[in-house]
Order: structure tokens, then sequence, then C-alpha cells
């Protein structure tokens, strides 16, 4: 049985136009390869 | 792809041509999320955009320089109505490759047509604002607002849902199961969507019969050419015309052309002759006004005319009663003086001043005075006249003895006066001896109707009418003579002076005395002859 009032809290604003330029600035573009780098910066560090 | 060590282009091989590194890991990351994106693909191809969009995700945190991913994710979300979020994978792909990049071609399509972008802009703010009403338990503005949004957005498939979630809440069953079913058009695995079918189908018992028919989305009126949006509600058909239109420039200028000719047309036609009609009557009206105005000032003008006509006649009346007050202070200043001279005993200039006088100038006392004074002297003044007569008619001038014995006459009306006959005789004959019969003979038929017992009653009847019959003594036919110094007479007919011819006077038959002159008291008889003397 479908609760609306759990239903409804699923449902959120979507973006405007207006923030979109926020909605780029603020994405995070971090990848799988991004990470392999940190971690092998992190060898480095650790390893000098 | 380039090597995360020295950052140089990677070739076909599995080590570094730059740094010798091995990049078999990062290869193998390349290719997971290329797998990625082919399955991403293959969903979105299938409509199925909710997979479509997690595989393309996950294949984009794998290699975020995935370029053909994020323009596909971009898409997606372009599709489910997620424009914003589309975009901004755009922007971000062609941040990270400018050149040679399809999501140019998406940006450009949405920038050129900022008119699609503000309705959709729009709906997502009628959106947002229906999850506000919803959670504020204003569910009703929320439906409201959510039909205008899937009419003006049919492919925001949270605006579906939420639709029909709010529909479910009312039990209206149907209507939720035939907006799930448009979702499911869009999204056809969106697990929201198919979970509120399952939902609808538990509880009516019916299931969800999905025809899927392509409807070419290409070629529905986005560029406003009257789409509709056909839904049912209860026993009625709901046929609602896509309100978002999107015309060019040029056709908003000819609209704008179009809609000033017509406005120009409306207000030439329908506005000018009335105006020049309320112009024109107020026009008349003026002229109306005028006219009774000027028809009033003139009947005004009239009547002051006329008033000043009365106003200068009673002006005229005053000054002829003032002439009159004037005469007849004057006559009456008159009288006095005459008064004044008879109470001197200055009676024959009493009789004179009396007979300058008119007797209708007076009334009242004066009037009694006049009549008074003029009963005292009126002796005096048939005297005066009876003597002044007789001595023209001796003279011969019967004209004057006419006047004068006229005068006499009419001084005493009674004729109280004992000459009174004798100036009647007289006068008649001064008319006869100048050929005034008619006066002659008034004169001579008095003395014989009211005198006749006078001795001239006998006399005058011969000379009655003028008779040039009438047989005169001297011969002289009608004519009477005076002859002064001779004796004796020719008869009847004939008047003669007797008296002798020297100075001494006989005595005299009373009889004789014609008049009495008041001043010497001489007698004298009709001739003017001195009587006694």
């Amino acid at each position: 049985m479908i609760n609306y009032e759990e239903e409804l809290k699923k449902f959120h604003p979507s973006m405007d136009v207006n923030e979109a330029e926020d909605a780029i600035y603020s994405r995070d573009l971090t990848d799988v390869t991004d990470i392999l780098k940190e971690m092998l910066q992190d060898e480095k560090k650790r390893k000098k | 792809m380039r090597c995360i060590y020295c950052n140089t282009p990677l070739a076909a091989i599995d080590y570094c041509p730059g740094c010798g590194a091995d990049v078999t890991l990062l290869k193998r990351i390349v290719r997971i999320s290329n797998l990625l994106y082919n399955r991403g693909l293959e969903k979105a191809t299938v409509r199925d955009l909710s997979g479509a969009i997690t595989c393309l995700k996950q294949s984009l945190k794998f290699h975020k320089e995935n370029i053909d991913a994020r323009n596909l994710l971009g898409l997606c979300y372009f599709e489910t109505g997620e424009v914003v979020s589309a975009l901004c994978e755009w922007v971000i792909s062609k941040n990270l490759r400018p050149e040679d990049n399809l999501a140019d071609f998406y940006i450009n399509q949405l920038q050129s047509n900022k008119n699609r972008l503000d309705a959709i802009n729009q709906t997502i703010r009628k959106y947002n604002q229906s999850i506000e009403y919803c959670r504020q338990g204003n569910e009703d503005m929320a439906v409201i607002q959510l039909k205008k949004v899937v009419s003006q957005n049919p492919k925001l498939v949270k605006a579906y849902q939420l639709l029909a979630l709010l529909y479910m809440k009312h039990q209206e069953y149907e209507k939720a199961r035939r907006l799930l079913k448009k979702a499911a058009g869009v999204d056809n695995t969106n697990t929201t969507t198919l979970r509120y079918l399952t939902e609808i189908e538990e509880i009516t018992g019916k299931t969800t019969g999905f025809s899927v028919k392509r409807r070419r989305q290409e070629t529905e009126p986005e560029e406003g050419m009257g789409a509709t949006l056909r839904y049912v509600s209860g026993n009625e058909t709901i046929i609602q015309p896509t309100t978002f239109r999107d015309s060019s420039t040029v056709a908003t200028f000819i609209n704008i052309a179009l809609g000033i000719l017509l406005g120009g047309a409306i207000v030439w036609f329908l506005v000018v002759p009335a105006s020049r009609q309320a112009v024109q009557e107020s026009a008349n009206q003026q002229v109306t006004d005028a006219n009774t105005k000027l028809a009033s000032e003139s009947a005004r003008l009239q009547d002051l005319q006329d008033e000043i006509d009365s106003y200068s006649e009673k002006a005229d009346e005053a000054k002829q009663e003032r002439d009159d007050a004037l005469n007849k202070a004057g006559s009456y200043e008159d009288l006095l003086g005459a008064v004044d001279l008879y109470v001197k005993g200055e009676q024959t200039t009493a009789v004179e001043a009396l007979g300058k006088l008119d007797a209708e100038a007076f009334d009242g006392n004066a009037k009694a005075l006049y009549e008074d004074l003029m009963g005292a002297v009126s002796s005096a003044m048939f005297n005066q006249y009876y003597s002044a007569g007789t001595t023209a008619y001796v003279a011969g001038d019967y004209a004057t003895a006419a006047e004068q014995l006229q005068k006499a006459v009419d001084s005493d009306p009674d004729g109280t006066n004992a000459s009174y006959v004798d100036a009647l005789a007289y006068l008649g004959f001064a008319y006869y001896n100048l050929g005034d019969t008619q006066n002659a003979n008034e004169a001579f038929n008095e003395i014989i109707t009211y005198h006749s017992g006078s001795s001239w009653a006998s006399q005058v009847q011969a000379y009655i009418n003028g008779d040039t019959g009438a047989q005169t003594p001297s011969g002289t036919q009608g004519a009477a003579s005076v002859q002064n110094g001779q004796e004796g007479g020719t008869g009847d007919d004939d008047i003669t002076v007797l008296g002798n011819g020297d100075d001494t006077y006989g005595p005299y038959d009373p009889a004789d005395v014609a008049w009495t002159d008041p001043n010497t008291g001489l007698n004298y008889d009709m001739y003017g002859n001195p009587l006694g003397y």
C-alpha cells in the first residue's frame, strides 16, 4: 500500500535555469581515474 | 586518454609511450566506462531512460571524460523533462572537449529558442510550487498547477507521477492510471511509475495494457502548431489544446503589425464616426442654445424697448401735464389779475383781461370765480363790445362791427342786457352788408323768435334769407345804408341814421337808446349818435 506522505517525501524540486550555474560549479567530477591519482600520490608521499 | 603519471596521450599499447608506466588499469577503467555507456545507450534506445541514466552515471564515474556518455546522459535528462540537468551535462561536456562536440549543437538548440526555454522554466517552477502546495495540504491547487505543467511540458515524468499520486490519494485511480501510462510512454521502466501502476492494478483489479504507440514526438507541435492534450475525466473526454506556443520573431512582428492594423481599422470605423457624431451633436446643441439665447435676448430687448417707449409716453404725458399745469397756473394768475383789476374798479381793463381767458382752463372755485366775475363784468363787456361794434358799423367797417357785436352777443348769452336785441339787430345788418346771409338770418331769426315783441322784429323780417327781392326804401337792393346827419328815413326797408345837421341835440325817445357809455354816461342810439345832447 502506497503511503502518500512517504511518497511525497521522495519528490524533490527540480533545478531552475537560474540554478544551473551554481549546479555546474558545485558538481563533483571526480571519477575513478582521479581516485587512482590520489592513491598514487598518497603512496608516493607515504614512501617518502 | 592521457597517462596519469606524465599526462602523455596513450596509444593502443598497455604502457605509456612517455614514461613507460603500466597503464593497463587505466585502460580497463576506460573499457568499463565504455561498457556502461553501451548499456546506457541500449536502454535509452528502448526508452528505458531511468536505466540509461543509471548506467551513464556509472560510466561517468569511471571516466568523467567519456564525452559520449555525458552527452547521452544529458539527452536522457532532457527527454525526462530535466532540462537544467541536461544543460549542466552539456556545458561540462563542452568544457571538457570544446572542439567537435555534439553538446555544442544541443546547447545552441536550447539557447536559440529563448521562448521555449522560458516556457520550460515556467513549468519547472510550477512543478516546484505544486510540491509546496502538497506539503502545505493545498492539494487542489497542486492538482491545478500540475495539470498545467503536464500540458505545457509533456515530458516531465515527475509531474505525471506526482499528479497520479494525488489522484490515487483521492481514489481517482483511472485518472492516475492514464497519467502513469503517459509517463511510461516517456520512461517505460521508471520504478516509481511501475510501482504506482502496480498499486492501481492491485486496488482496481484491472491490469494496465501498455499499447506502445510510438507517437512521433518530433512532429508534436513543439513549435506551437496547436497540439492537444486528451484525457478522460469521469464520463467526459477533455481535449485541451497545448497552450505552449512558439513563434519566431518575424511571426511576432507580423502579428503585431496585423494587430495594429486591425486596431486602427476598428478605431477608424467605429470610434471616429461616433466621436464625429458626438462633436456634431455638441455643435448643433451649441447652435441651438445660441439661437435660443438670441431669441430670448431679442424678446428681452423688445420688452426693454417697449418699456422705454412707455416711459417716454409717460414722460411726454408728464411734460404735457406740466405744461397744462403751467398754463393753468398762468390762467389762474391772469384770472387773479382780472379780479384785481375789477376790484380796483378798472372794469374795462378787467373785461379785456377776462376776454383773453379761456373758461375751460378753470375748475372748482376758480371756475366759480371766473363765472362770477364774468357775470359781474359781462354787462361792461357787453357794453364795450357793443360800443365798439356800433362805432365800427357807423364807420362802415362791417367786418369789425360784426366781430365786436358778435362778442357782445356772446358775452351775454342770456340776453339780459337792455341793448341785447339792438346788438343782435346790428349784428344781423353787419352780416347782411357783408353778404353773409346765413349769419344774418340767424341773428334776424333770433330776434323774431325770442324777441318778437321788440320793434326790431318787424324791421328785420324783410332781410331774412337775404332776399334780394326785398324792397329797400333807399333803392339799394338789399343794402343798408348809414347816413350820418340826414334826417328821415325812407321807410322800414332802409336803415337810416337819424339826426339833424347841426350840433344841438333835441329830446329823444328813451327807446332809441342803444347803449350808454359807462365812462361818460352818454346815451347813443343804434347808429352811434348821441342822444339828448
